[in-house]
Parts: structure tokens; C-alpha cells; sequence
């Protein structure tokens, strides 16, 4: 199990160098695959667990590549997608790049099944923390099909992903997604191929702040983001929440990003919900006013 | 290259320099009126190397009556003044910078300006008192050094350590926006602050400085030393008689493979080189009466016995694409490592006929001249084909990642200094912590020195020296210009484009 030339993660792209992805220089892996199908997901392609532009690095591949960048970043972050839901590999990983005297950070959108990924938190150094809201308009702004193209309840439960020369039929199922088929989490579902839309009770569409609390509690939150986008969850309601969360603990970033169309697949109904810059000023002063005073705000 | 009445008439008359530029003009071509064979004792050979661009001897001049680079002590000044200059030691801030200013300008050079002003934050530091009502002086100061110094060769050192003296100094940099002077900081992640590296990372990155020096190699090899110039690394209190250039990208031209290159062309012009150089610094020393006149020596602003000099190279990348072409290959320097190969085998090659050559009057650094990678010039066609140093040919670089480790390896080729230059986008102003990760990994692999700047700014590195781009454009349409390095700048993008260098751009990824 642990033989690191045998453990597969799809990854849609490498960036060697990266500023923008938890502080300092960093090589940033997106990993192929979302629990959620967010209206302005700018990665679009990395949300559906089937992908055609998505290549398996083994995790030994994956530390090369990694390697390659030394001694010019000082860790590397995972994204995705949603990278929580290959836990088990991202855990082997971790370890093996802990040993190179690098930090591990993970983005996530915070909706994990906390218990299950524990040993994941563990080598997790920091989490960029995606908040996507509070309340039921996210079933609508993350858990909707709409967007979908590629169904992946349609297809086979085997990964397609461009390879060199490999038959990846023959490959294992990775890991986590097996551990994940047997849990009731959103991901879970999703890779059973249960449509999400109507499954989510309130306790469920909780669940970001509930891990952002815990995680808070244990030091390893570096920054919390929030996409501003009108009409799906009380902007104010959501930022006095993530405020509440923060009040303890001063060195979290807060990151204010104005919502913006290009690049996502559902342009036309995010204009309608475009917040105006003065708006996203507005929520960024408010923001400061409830105790979020070290923020950035991207208009 | 010898000077002729035409040139003294053409200088006089020009339309395009200042008053002073003229006069500067005149004296070197003054300089360049007697023959070396004659003044110097060149042999007949020697002089053929020259005229036939195989080496570079930068218009130097052969009457030659002071060193190329003079990096004094100025420390020796805030501690007894200035007997010379009738100056006592300054007591305040003000008396210093005064006092600062009148010393620069009798500090002679290749350009009659000084090209080390000194470890500026070391100098200032215990006089400051007041923050705010010193950062005004201290921007004065050097704003007024920009507009006498018309030459941005003149160079200012700070670091490692952060004090309050340098954050004053890199503020006013960033809000002058000014050329002159160039400016390093010495930078040791054991000994700099993060913050204040990551506060010299901004004005690099807003106002193309200051560069980063690594200051354990430095000091390792130098000892005592400052960064002066465009990024020549010298003894403190001493500096360089002269810098001679070997274009590599002609001399390969003359060879049949790279066996030809490395076992004889190599030796043989470099030998050429540095009996030249012999030469030059017996008549310093010896007939010019410099040392004996100066008040920098009889004061212990500088120390006879603290020169050396430079044998510096250009043209790497050329003569390596030459070689590979030679060898049937399409590839580039840069991108290929068979050319780095090639590369190391002239540059091994060239440090083996440095070491086996016995300098004269350089005791300072064990009686050896040391290597340079210099940082190009426009003085001949033939500079078309040097690419500055060992840099890889503008518009052939490789991704950043590659970049920064092909050419790690060379920097250990250049004790008196080698750089190489990255031009980032706005994205890195707002992640400083990425660019000193950056530098801290360059020097990890042992880089000497690396400077970035944004390439949407109107100050831009050229090569080693800062221009403005809107005054190229004044020099182009034939105006006169107040620094001479305008020129020079844009000689040098004219041959080597290196105002389109490659833009190191972040892909940003947000959601």
C-alpha cells in the first residue's frame, strides 16, 4: 500500500512556482475532482471526476516534480477541485514531502467529512479555507447540476485521464474514493453518482463553518476566502459568521473577492449577481468593522 | 581602439551631448591618442586582438592616471573627516551628508564619477534621530546624487543588516523613482530581517533596487568587499585597475570545433588579455603617479596594496550556439545541455589560464586577476553577437524555474561578480514573500547576485545599470540626454533587446 510508485492522484495541472497560494513560493498541484459545482468555479474543468485533460501522476512522480522546485519554494499547496477527497493519498503524500523539509498546505472548500480525514488535518500544515457562503442558497450555487457537462454518474467508475502509454484500466481505484463511496458526504454521494441537489439538510450545508471552527482551534487556518456574489446567501449574515469564527485568532487572512464572470461556464446568470466594486468596498469596510482588519480585497 | 583628431572634432561639435559629456568625451579620447605599443609596450599581437575584437578593452585609454574602479572607505570620514577637503568629522546628519556629497566628487573612476558611494545605511545609521525629518534628507541626498551623478554606474551598498537608516534609504528610493545611484543589498537570510528583505524585494521589484548580493559567497571568496558599478564585487578600500573583456561570441567565430575553441583559442586570447593587463597596471602603479597624489591613499581611504582587476567575459551564449551549430546541433544555450557542457568546458578552460597566470601588483587576491561576466556594451558591431555575461540570448530563456537553475552553476566562475535578471508582473508586489523565497533558493544553489524588476515600469535594468526608458526614447530622437547610460542602455537594447526580456508571469489562480 505504501509503495509510492503505485499510489495514483489525477492532476490537472502543475504550477512550479506559485505566489498566490498560501504565503511564499509554492509549487501548486490541482488535483482532478469536486464535491461541488460552484455557479463561478473559474477551474471549471477540474470539477467533474472524469476528465479528459487530467493525467495520473503516481505520488512518486508527483515528489519528483515537486523536487524539481527545490530550493526555490518553501512548501507546496494542494488544490483541486477539492483535494479533501483523496485524503488517503494526500496523507502518504504529505508525509513523504514533510521529509523534504517542505510545508504542506491544502485548499479546500471546507465541506469534508472532518472524522474521516483526520489523519489528513494531521500532516496538513495550514488550510486555505474556501468559505462559499451560509445557508440554502448554496444548494443552488454549489450543489446544482446546472453547470454540469460531464455527468459523472454516467460514466465508469474508472478514471479516463490522458497517460503515456499506460492501460488505466488496470490501474487501482484510488484509494480515498473508495473510502469515500462508503461515507455519507456530499463527495460520497457525488461518486456514487447521487444527484446532490435536495439531499442537503442544514446540518450539512453547516458543515464548512462547523471544520473551519475545529481547524481554527488547532492553529492550521491560514486565510479565509469568501467569493462575493449577490443573491445566494446573506453577504453580511456570512461575513459576521466567519468574523465570529475569527475573532481569536488575528494572524488569519481574510480574502474579499469580488465575483466575476470571465472564465466560468455560467457567465450570463453571475451578471446578474454581479456585486458593483463600491458593494464589495462596502462588505470589505463591514468586514472591518466586525474585526476582520487584516483582509485583502480583489475587486 | 585609438583616438583621432576627427573624433575630438566630432565630440566638440555634437549636437546630442551636454557641456560636461563633452567634456569627458575629450578627455578619454585624450587617453586614446598615444598608442599602447608605444605608452604600454603591447606587442604587435596583443594589439591584434584588440582590433580584431577578440578582446575588449571598453575604450579605457592608454594614459592611464587612475584606477577603473575606486571603492574608498568612507568610513574613514565619519571617524577623522577630511584633511584634504578641509572637512571635520560630522557630527550630525546634515554635516554628513554634506560632507558625503563633496567627497563623491573627488572620487575619479573610468567615468570620472564615482561607482561606490558607500555602505550608505552603515554611514547614516548613527545620525539618525528623527525618522521622518531624516528620511527628508536622506531623499535630498540622493536625489541630488542623481542629478550630479549623471552616470548610473555610481553604486551604493546596503545590508545585511536592517537598520533604520536603510529602511529610510529604500523609501526614498521607491518615491524617487530615480536611476542613479544603483544600489545592492548584501543579503544573508542568517544576518537581513525578512522584513527588510522582503521591503528591498518591493523597491526591486517598483524600482529596479536594489539587487540582491550574496553576502556569505562574497565574503567567503573577497573578504572585505562592495559592490560597486553595475555589480562588480571588490575589495573594500581598493577596487580594480582595470576591466578587459574577451568576447567570447567573436573569438568562437575563429574556431573550426569546440576542441579548437577550449584548448586553443581560449587559452591563447586570454593570455593576450592578461599580459595586456600586466601592462596597464605597471604604468598605473608605476608612471601615473596616482597613488602618490591621491588624498584617498594618504588619508587610508583606500590602500595601494586593496587593487585588483578583472579579465570579464561576454558572449557565452553566442559562442556556444556557435559551437553547437558547429557540432550539427538547432539547439540553444539555455536550453540545451550539450551547450551547457560546451559552456563549462571554456569556462573551466579560461579559470585554469587565470590561475596559471602570475598578476601584477594585485596581492590583495593572491596574485591573480579575477573573473568577471561583464555586463555587455555597444562599442562595435561585433557586440551584436556577445550576449552580456553568460546570460542566455534574449527571447531564448527558458520558464523561471529552469532559468534560475541552468545558469546556478555559472556564478562560480565570477569572484568580482556575475548577476542575472528576472522581470516579474505586478502580481509579485502583492507576494514579496515568493520573491525572497526566490532569491533564498538562488542562493541556495549558489547564485551571487539576482534582481528582478516589473517590466511595466519606466526604470528598467538593462543589463547592470538602470535607465529610464522615456529617456532612451529622448536619445533615440537625437536630444541630449542628462546620463550618459542612456546611451549605453539603449546601445545595448538595440543589439540584445533586453527591453523585451522575458516576463515572468504568474498564473493566477484564484477559485
Amino acid at each position: 500500500m505504501s509503495n509510492l510508485s503505485d499510489i495514483y492522484l489525477p492532476v490537472q495541472r502543475i504550477i512550479p512556482f506559485s505566489n498566490v497560494e498560501g504565503i511564499g513560493n509554492r509549487t501548486s498541484i490541482f488535483l482532478q475532482g469536486c464535491n461541488l459545482n460552484c455557479l463561478y468555479c473559474h477551474n471549471p474543468e477540474t470539477i467533474a471526476m472524469v476528465s479528459t485533460t487530467a493525467r495520473l501522476y503516481s505520488l512518486a512522480q508527483l515528489i519528483e516534480e515537486i523536487k524539481a522546485s527545490m530550493p526555490f519554494i518553501r512548501g507546496i499547496t494542494v488544490s483541486g477541485g477539492e483535494p479533501t477527497i483523496y485524503a488517503r493519498e494526500l496523507t502518504l503524500l504529505f508525509r513523504e514531502v514533510k521529509k523534504l523539509g517542505l510545508s504542506c498546505y491544502l485548499d479546500s472548500n471546507g465541506f469534508f467529512p472532518y472524522d474521516a480525514i483526520i489523519d489528513l488535518i494531521e500532516e496538513t500544515d495550514k488550510f486555505l479555507f474556501d468559505i462559499k457562503g451560509s445557508g440554502q442558497g448554496l444548494k443552488e450555487l454549489c450543489f446544482s447540476g446546472k453547470y454540469l457537462k460531464t455527468k459523472a454518474a454516467d460514466q465508469s467508475p474508472q478514471l479516463v485521464v490522458q497517460t503515456e502509454g499506460k492501460d488505466l484500466a488496470a490501474e487501482p481505484l484510488p484509494l480515498s474514493r473508495q473510502s469515500f463511496a462508503q461515507s455519507s458526504n456530499p463527495a460520497g454521494q457525488r461518486l456514487e453518482g447521487q444527484t446532490l441537489v435536495g439531499s442537503e439538510s442544514a446540518e450539512m450545508l453547516g458543515r464548512n463553518f462547523q471544520n473551519l471552527r475545529k481547524l481554527l482551534a488547532l492553529g492550521k487556518i491560514e486565510e479565509v476566502r469568501l467569493v462575493h456574489i449577490k443573491g445566494y446567501y446573506d453577504e453580511q449574515a456570512t461575513v459576521r459568521q466567519i468574523a465570529s469564527c475569527l475573532q481569536d485568532y488575528p494572524e488569519v487572512l481574510f480574502k474579499l473577492i469580488r465575483v466575476h464572470a470571465k472564465g466560468s461556464r455560467g457567465a450570463k446568470d453571475i451578471a446578474a449577481h454581479l456585486p458593483k466594486r463600491e458593494e464589495t468596498e462596502q462588505l470589505a469596510a463591514y468586514a472591518r468593522q466586525q474585526g476582520l482588519i487584516r483582509q485583502v480585497v480583489i475587486l | 581602439m585609438l583616438a583621432t583628431k576627427e573624433d575630438i572634432l566630432q565630440i566638440a561639435t555634437s549636437k546630442t551631448l551636454t557641456y560636461q559629456q563633452k567634456l569627458f568625451s575629450l578627455a578619454n579620447a585624450a587617453e586614446r591618442m598615444i598608442s599602447p605599443v608605444e605608452l604600454l609596450g603591447y606587442t604587435e599581437e596583443e594589439w591584434e586582438y584588440i582590433q580584431n575584437q577578440m578582446i575588449c578593452d571598453l575604450n579605457e585609454g592608454y594614459a592611464i592616471y587612475r584606477p577603473r574602479y575606486i571603492l574608498p572607505d568612507y568610513s574613514v570620514y565619519i571617524k577623522n573627516g577630511c584633511k584634504f577637503l578641509e572637512l571635520p568629522a560630522p557630527q550630525d546628519l546634515e554635516e554628513c551628508l554634506d560632507g558625503l556629497l563633496i567627497l563623491y566628487s573627488h572620487v575619479p573612476s573610468i567615468t570620472s564619477f564615482p561607482v561606490f558611494i558607500g555602505h550608505l545605511d552603515r554611514l547614516l545609521e548613527p545620525f539618525i534621530t528623527d525618522e521622518e525629518a531624516d528620511f527628508k534628507k536622506i531623499k535630498r541626498f540622493l536625489n541630488h546624487i542623481d542629478k550630479t551623478i549623471t552616470d548610473s554606474f555610481c553604486h551604493a551598498d546596503i545590508g545585511p543588516y536592517e537598520t533604520r537608516a536603510g529602511k529610510l534609504i529604500l523609501r526614498a528610493v521607491i518615491e524617487l523613482e530615480n536611476p542613479t545611484p544603483n544600489m545592492s543589498i548584501k543579503y544573508d537570510k542568517n544576518k537581513t530581517s525578512r522584513e527588510f528583505a522582503e521591503l528591498a524585494a518591493k523597491a526591486c521589484l517598483l524600482v529596479s533596487k536594489p539587487s540582491f548580493a550574496n553576502d556569505l559567497y562574497y565574503t567567503k571568496d573577497l573578504g572585505e568587499y562592495a559592490m560597486a558599478s553595475c555589480y562588480n564585487a571588490l575589495p573594500m578600500a581598493g577596487g580594480a585597475y582595470t576591466l578587459t573583456r574577451l568576447r567570447l561570441g567573436t573569438i568562437a567565430k575563429a574556431a573550426t570545433s569546440t576542441d579548437d575553441m577550449v584548448e586553443n583559442w581560449m587559452p591563447k586570447v586570454a593570455k593576450l588579455a592578461l599580459s595586456t593587463m600586466d601592462k596597464r597596471h605597471r604604468f598605473l602603479v608605476e608612471k601615473s603617479n596616482y597613488f602618490e597624489t591621491s588624498f584617498l591613499v594618504k588619508e587610508g581611504f583606500i590602500h595601494a596594496h586593496n587593487f585588483t582587476s578583472m579579465l570579464a567575459i561576454v558572449g557565452l551564449a553566442d559562442a556556444v550556439n556557435h559551437l553547437l551549430r558547429l557540432e550539427g546541433s538547432e539547439e540553444t544555450f539555455g536550453m540545451s545541455k550539450r551547450g551547457d557542457e560546451i559552456a563549462t568546458r571554456i569556462l573551466d578552460q579560461l579559470e585554469a589560464t587565470n590561475a596559471a597566470h602570475t598578476g601584477v601588483y594585485v596581492q590583495r587576491t593572491n596574485n591573480h586577476y579575477l573573473l568577471h561576466a561583464q555586463v555587455g556594451a555597444s562599442l562595435h558591431e561585433e557586440d551584436k553577437d556577445n550576449t552580456p555575461a553568460h546570460r542566455i540570448r534574449v527571447g531564448e530563456e527558458p520558464a523561471l524555474l529552469e532559468h534560475l537553475k541552468q545558469s546556478a552553476p555559472f556564478h562560480r566562475y565570477f569572484p568580482s561578480g556575475t548577476g542575472d535578471l528576472f522581470a516579474f508582473d505586478q502580481t509579485y508586489v502583492d507576494h514579496l514573500d515568493a520573491i525572497v523565497d526566490i532569491v533564498d533558493g538562488a542562493f541556495a544553489l549558489n547564485y551571487r547576485y539576482i534582481t528582478t524588476y516589473l517590466k511595466n515600469t519606466d526604470l528598467i535594468r538593462v543589463t547592470g545599470y538602470l535607465v529610464k526608458k522615456s529617456e532612451v526614447a529622448k536619445a533615440r530622437a537625437d536630444q541630449a540626454v542628462l546620463r550618459d547610460t542612456t546611451w549605453f542602455g539603449s546601445g545595448t537594447d538595440l543589439n540584445a533587446h533586453v527591453f523585451d526580456r522575458s516576463l515572468r508571469e504568474q498564473e493566477e489562480i484564484l477559485l
